[in-house]
């Protein structure tokens, strides 16, 4: 008998702190627009991404999930720019420095560290992430600059001037308690 | 003939084929998604003999268009969950609620297999009858 309510005792426990957030419709936005030209812009509503109690961090996006309101400029990303077909997700793994979800009471403000791995390359990240504790979920938003020549991204010398150097990536997740 | 005439012609004749031209370009860069109703389909059947294809070759089934007809284990947020493997994005907000336990076939574009949370997703998902 005392074995069992041990048992049960240790489970609770487990249960407990091994709270995660997750969500499978986060929002990632992407931008890329060159003033003047056709806005260069998609955004991907399936992310899919884990927050840890212990401030561990993952996303996944599927390549194929952007969507552009220029159907040939969708076709172009998946073939030409990101060969989808051949890495269909771009991930991040990484850590929200000093996280708790007691400290969420206090602040918003944290600092994300990680891997970014878009077509098979990897590059270290760090950003501020800003999160909002809400009745059943916590929202997480942040955005981050890249450039796409750090992923092996190949941009033709024709559409050089029409794609921004840097591109901007805006998410906005609603984790919710698994 | 007169030289005139024949000089307004070539000018009107080319006018068109340059505005012939410029609207078929257009036409091309402008073209509209292709709507899942439309699309050919590459694979119909039981969730549960999709699954042990897509785990074989996922990227063989990559932004191909499937139609799927399994168990809803998990509604969501303008999405359902098919046999607690498939993630299937909805188009459009269902008219109907959608029930847990209840079969359904739908039509949507694979889009990937997740391997973070361990499912398979769809998207632009309509409901096929």
């Amino acid at each position: 008998m005392k074995k069992f309510i041990i048992l049960l005792a240790l489970i609770g426990i487990q249960s407990i702190t091994a709270q995660k957030h997750f969500t499978r419709s986060g929002t990632t936005n992407f931008k890329a627009s060159v003033q003047a030209f056709e806005p260069i812009e998609a955004t991907n509503t399936s992310s899919s991404a884990i927050l840890s109690d212990t401030g561990d961090f993952a996303a996944l996006l599927l390549v194929k999930g952007f969507h552009f309101k220029i159907a040939l400029m969708q076709e172009h990303f998946n073939e030409n720019y990101m060969e989808s077909n051949k890495f269909p997700a771009a991930t991040f793994k990484g850590r929200l420095d000093g996280f708790s979800f007691d400290k969420l009471d206090k602040t918003n403000r944290f600092v994300l560290q990680g891997v970014l791995t878009i077509k098979g390359k990897e590059k270290k990240i760090k950003t501020i992430v800003l999160l909002f504790k809400k009745p059943k979920k916590i929202v997480l938003k942040t955005s981050i600059v890249i450039n796409p020549v750090n992923f092996g991204i190949k941009i033709p010398a024709l559409v050089r001037d029409k794609i921004a150097q840097e591109v901007k990536i805006s998410i906005n997740y609603e984790l919710k308690k698994n | 003939m007169n030289l005139k005439k024949i000089k307004l012609s070539f000018v009107g004749v080319g006018l068109f084929i340059i505005l012939f031209s410029v609207l078929f370009v257009h036409r091309y860069i402008y073209k509209p998604h292709q709507s899942i109703q439309a699309s050919s389909v590459h694979f119909e059947g039981k969730a549960s003999v999709f699954k042990k294809k897509v785990t074989d070759s996922p990227k063989k089934w990559l932004g191909k268009t499937i139609v799927l007809t399994g168990t809803i284990t998990n509604v969501a947020e303008n999405a359902i969950i098919l046999d607690n493997l498939f993630y299937c994005q909805l188009y459009n907000t269902s008219k109907n609620p959608l029930k847990k336990q209840t079969q359904i076939t739908i039509k949507g574009i694979m889009i990937g297999y997740d391997h973070l949370l361990n499912e398979v997703k769809l998207n632009q998902c309509i409901v096929s009858h």
